[in-house]
């Protein structure tokens, strides 16, 4: 099965679970977790359930498009249903049977995996499902976000789409697998990999990206300020890919290293705060079932 | 015989919990169904990840009868002269439904009081059985908790299903959404569907067809056993780490044993480095030859996937550990690259670690690295090791590199190879074998029951390190209290005492302290920044350590009096300390040593108040006084010529020889005479011998063996 049907397929199965199912957001994001999507609409009692494919940077990941394994930038598939319903582990393995990985054939496990985001002032435990010895899947039950408890508790799975191919097409490398049936991964991602690796350790101008942040932060600090938490959660993701390209750049030392981490994180709990506010104000729409 | 099950299913619990659930979970249907009164046979827990079980065998059909007794007034207001019940006792029998000649009477130590016996009828099981179903769900000690869904409670995953039988009854209670009942669910992935339980008895056989082991016990066995099968067929010798074990057995609820194979390519990564990814990372158990050689060889447990699927999950478990080991060759050549010609890559990184945090406060490892240079040496100076010598070299120069492994890509990957790779990359540099060795023996030992430095060099290096970490959390106000030892200070103290007791090594404590402390404050900046707040001062970390040196002393059956007494003297060496110890303790049972004990004592005892040590020779009087002063001049000398050799049989050899005199001494001259002068020189001559007597430990602090009376 090739990458695109694996999207086609786990979207029309979480669709008939009743998800929405959305775009990947416009701005830059480690992880589909960052996406307001998740980040936002976990916060309150409101119900949600959406799947969507996030595109997720991690810029000091890159290998130059040498790495069998590793890319700077790789596609999550986001599962998030809030509250996390009672047969969700039944729910989860009968997906991977959509894309043809069926359990007596598999040895699938569920071994423990807590998860934190620090910049996001979020964590949650779960695990992280591995099939036949390759972890394929984080699979988390969110307990705060934005330092903020959660209840309802939302689960979220997040497939890594690329370990699911190499598990369905049985390739060792990244690049040889095939999106379609005539194009493969490295033919669309390889020269990405190669340039993006190039900028995010040597080209980028860190004089530049240093004054990026406080500009984004700036702007972020003033939206919280207008009470526009939308808006201002954008300048937070600007803020936190512009620290992880620094990273990657070693333009940060250790000690400011977790100084950075705590700017971000105290303006993604600054939006998590508003936007709590703002739903309840709204009269939490979506309590009315929207969603189901 | 009646039987009780309750069953937890859950979803995944974390491996390394459930052997503890499980013990606590015995202790807590223990105590719960003693305090109920409630007689049984025998209890069991059992587990897997997705379940937590009790069963109770021969569970009592009701609740013991028990007496209570309430106490009532006492005999004196109760009762008449004559015996007669007053209203007291009538009233008090009244209030709590007995008969007046029910009542006791019974001596407690401030007089007879009357009581009354009340009989309780204990409860039937099946009233008491929901309750205790939640009270032992509720009671299991949770290390991390989470709530699910819409949930109230917390737990260590979500429950999905409760199984609760007396016999062929179900145990009706409600926790959360969920009701109890008789369904349980088999194997997650080969038998997926609900089951239901007709009496507890099935339970065991339902389990047994849906592929679940439910004992872990059983599944540990049953895995070593399979493992010894494949080994034996394949001419290989497991070493099989009973910690990956403990945990493997409870990753699944059917183990199955399968082995696969990696390029031998692979092999040249050393060997610490294959087992982390092996072992660590993927679960799996290494191979190795008959002479201890590693095989290109490695072993899975599966969650017992059919036969005719084995094949292809061994395929996907070896190219998932081919792109574990592809990296980790990757970071091996990383970090073996010369990045500027003529800068080796150690020296590079050394330079590296000065973007790395120490401590908050502290500065960088990079100044860590600096400080050990300094300490270390100085330390070797104490131990008269000559400053143009080899082992000097060799000790600077794994100094410098010590830490340079911590940013190395292998070690950001693997934090356990700290001080591994740091070996491995040094002998690949073209560094003496013995830097390689001291690099590698700087961390040891890093946990309990873990190997010491052999090397001198390793050895050295090793207390510089320890220290300097236990002197950093002082100065930073992080010292340990109660059971609070989060950066492990009294493990590395420990570890610095056995190494200075392995090595037979002397040294001044205070010196090497006093240099580590002063090493911080000449940085100003930090000396300023901490504003001396945490003053800190040698004794306070001397006394850390040498309290962990009594603990260890203690523990090694050595007197605490001894002990005690030795430390009583301040003294600056541990070794120095353990020698002296020794010496007393092997002398404390011969009369001679007694004797000694009592001589000093009583002179000590009599001039304590004194602060006069001058003695006058010229009025000196008696016989006794001068034979007295004359012995100790003498003894004097030769107690100092000992000392500097260290040999303490042999001081108290010396110091016996005044015991006849002193005795004589006491005997015939009075020392609290009027004469003012005449008393002051004798309480100084009594000074100076009790001093002379306490060179190698206070005596005082020395507990008598029984039957012998201390003089004065």
């Amino acid at each position: 099965m090739n990458i695109q049907d694996i999207i086609f397929n786990l979207e029309k199965y979480w669709s008939k679970k009743g998800c929405l199912i959305l775009t990947p957001y416009d701005t830059e994001v480690g992880a589909g977790t960052m996406n307001p999507s998740t980040f936002l609409r976990v916060l309150g009692p409101e119900p949600w359930k959406t799947a969507y494919v996030e595109p997720s940077r991690r810029p000091a990941d890159g290998r130059y498009g040498d790495n069998p394994n590793r890319v700077q930038q790789h596609y999550q598939f986001q599962v998030i249903i809030k509250p996390s319903p009672e047969n969700i582990q039944e729910i989860y393995l009968q997906s991977l049977e959509k894309i043809g990985i069926y359990r007596p054939e598999h040895d699938i496990r569920f071994m423990e995996g807590d998860w934190e985001a620090p910049t996001l002032g979020a964590w949650g435990l779960g695990w992280e499902i591995v099939l036949d010895g390759l972890e394929i899947t984080q699979f988390t039950y969110f307990q705060q976000a934005g330092g903020i408890d959660l209840t309802p508790i939302p689960v979220e799975i997040t497939y890594g789409i690329e370990r699911l191919a190499m598990v369905v097409q049985q390739k060792d490398n990244i690049y040889e697998l095939f999106w379609n049936n005539n194009t493969t991964y490295g033919e669309i991602q390889h020269q990405i990999e190669v340039e993006q690796s190039k900028y995010n350790f040597e080209t980028a101008n860190v004089k530049m990206l240093f004054s990026l942040f406080s500009l984004f932060e700036k702007e972020a600090k003033e939206q919280i300020s207008k009470k526009l938490p939308i808006p201002a959660y954008d300048y937070t993701l600007k803020c936190s890919h512009t620290f992880n390209l620094l990273d990657a750049r070693g333009a940060i030392s250790i000690t400011e290293r977790i100084a950075y981490i705590a700017r971000v994180r105290e303006l993604a709990k600054q939006c998590a705060q508003l936007y709590i506010k703002q739903r309840e104000e709204l009269g939490y729409p979506l309590l009315k079932g929207l969603c189901s | 015989m009646s039987k009780f099950i309750l069953e937890i299913g859950t979803e995944e619990i974390p491996s390394i919990y459930i052997d503890n659930f499980l013990k606590n979970l015995k202790n807590n249907t223990i105590n719960i169904l003693e305090q109920l009164y409630i007689d049984y046979q025998n209890i069991s827990t059992m587990g897997t990840p997705r379940r937590l079980i009790v069963i109770v065998d021969g569970i009592a059909p009701r609740q013991k009868d028990i007496f209570h007794k309430i106490k009532g007034p006492s005999v004196t207001i109760a009762f008449d002269s004559e015996g007669k019940p007053q209203k007291p006792a009538i009233k008090f029998a009244q209030t709590n439904r007995v008969k007046l000649k029910e009542l006791i009477i019974e001596k407690s130590n401030k007089g007879e009081y009357i009581f009354a016996r009340k009989l309780i009828k204990g409860k039937k099981l099946g009233l008491l059985l929901p309750g205790i179903c939640l009270n032992l769900i509720n009671s299991i000690k949770l290390p991390k908790s989470m709530r699910w869904g819409l949930s109230s409670i917390k737990f260590i995953r979500p429950i999905r299903w409760l199984l609760a039988l007396h016999d062929n009854k179900i145990v009706s209670f409600k926790l959360n959404n969920l009701t109890s009942g008789r369904i349980t669910y088999g194997h997650r992935l080969l038998a997926s569907g609900p089951i239901k339980v007709n009496d507890v008895e099935n339970y065991f056989d339902a389990m047994r067809k849906k592929f679940v082991m439910i004992d872990p016990e059983i599944r540990k066995e049953d895995i070593q056993n399979q493992i010894f099968q494949i080994i034996r067929d394949n001419d290989g010798k497991v070493c099989i780490e009973e910690e990956l074990l403990d945990e493997v057995k409870n990753l699944v609820e059917c183990p199955k044993v399968l082995i696969g194979k990696f390029d031998e390519k692979y092999l040249n990564l050393p060997v610490e480095v294959l087992s982390a990814v092996m072992i660590k990372h993927q679960k799996y158990f290494p191979i190795f030859n008959n002479d201890g050689t590693l095989l290109p060889l490695f072993l899975v447990v599966i969650n017992g996937n059919e036969d005719r699927f084995t094949k292809s999950i061994i395929k996907g478990n070896e190219r998932v550990l081919k792109a574990r080991l592809e990296d980790a060759k990757f970071f091996y050549q990383e970090d073996q690259k010369i990045t500027q010609p003529g800068v080796k890559p150690l020296d590079r990184n050394r330079l590296k670690l000065k973007n790395v945090i120490f401590q908050e406060n502290l500065g960088t490892i990079y100044d860590k690295v600096e400080r050990l240079t300094i300490l270390s040496k100085r330390i070797a100076q104490e131990l008269k090791i000559s400053s143009d010598s080899n082992p000097i070299v060799i000790l600077e120069r794994s100094a410098q590199l010590c830490k340079s492994d911590l940013v190395t890509e292998m070690v950001k990957e693997f934090p356990e190879l700290q001080g591994i790779m740091g070996r491995e990359y040094a002998l690949l540099q073209g560094e003496d074998s013995q830097v390689a060795t001291t690099i590698y023996e700087h961390y040891l030992p890093r946990f309990s029951g873990d190997n010491y430095p052999k090397t001198i060099t390793g050895s050295i290096l090793s207390i510089a390190d320890k220290l300097d970490n236990i002197v950093s959390c002082f100065i930073n106000g992080l010292i340990p209290d109660g059971s609070q030892d989060p950066y492990a200070l009294r493990r590395q103290a420990l570890g610095i005492i056995n190494i200075i007791i392995l090595q037979k090594i002397h040294f001044s404590v205070d010196k090497v302290i006093d240099l580590n402390i002063n090493l911080f404050l000449a940085n100003r900046d930090l000396a300023e920044q901490l504003n001396f707040k945490n003053k800190i001062s040698i004794q306070m970390v001397k006394d850390f350590i040498f309290q962990r040196l009594r603990y260890l002393l203690l523990e090694k059956q050595y007197r605490y009096d001894i002990i005690d007494a030795v430390l009583a003297k301040n003294p600056n060496s541990i070794f120095d300390i353990l020698n002296r110890i020794t010496s007393i303790q092997r002398i404390y049972h011969t009369s001679n040593f007694l004797q000694t004990i009592t001589a000093a004592t009583r002179a000590s005892n009599l001039s304590k108040n004194t602060s006069n040590l001058e003695i006058d020779v010229n009025i000196l009087q008696e016989k006794e006084e001068h034979s007295l002063y004359n012995q100790y001049i003498k003894t004097k000398e030769a107690i100092e010529k000992i000392m500097t050799k260290q040999c303490y049989d042999e001081a108290y050899a010396c110091l016996k020889t005044l015991n006849k005199v002193v005795n004589v001494f006491f005997d015939e001259v009075l020392v609290m005479v009027d004469d003012e002068n005449l008393r002051n020189n004798r309480l100084a001559l009594l000074k100076n011998i009790a001093d002379l007597y306490f060179t190698v430990a206070d005596l005082s602090k020395i507990a008598l063996a029984k039957g012998t009376i201390r003089g004065d």
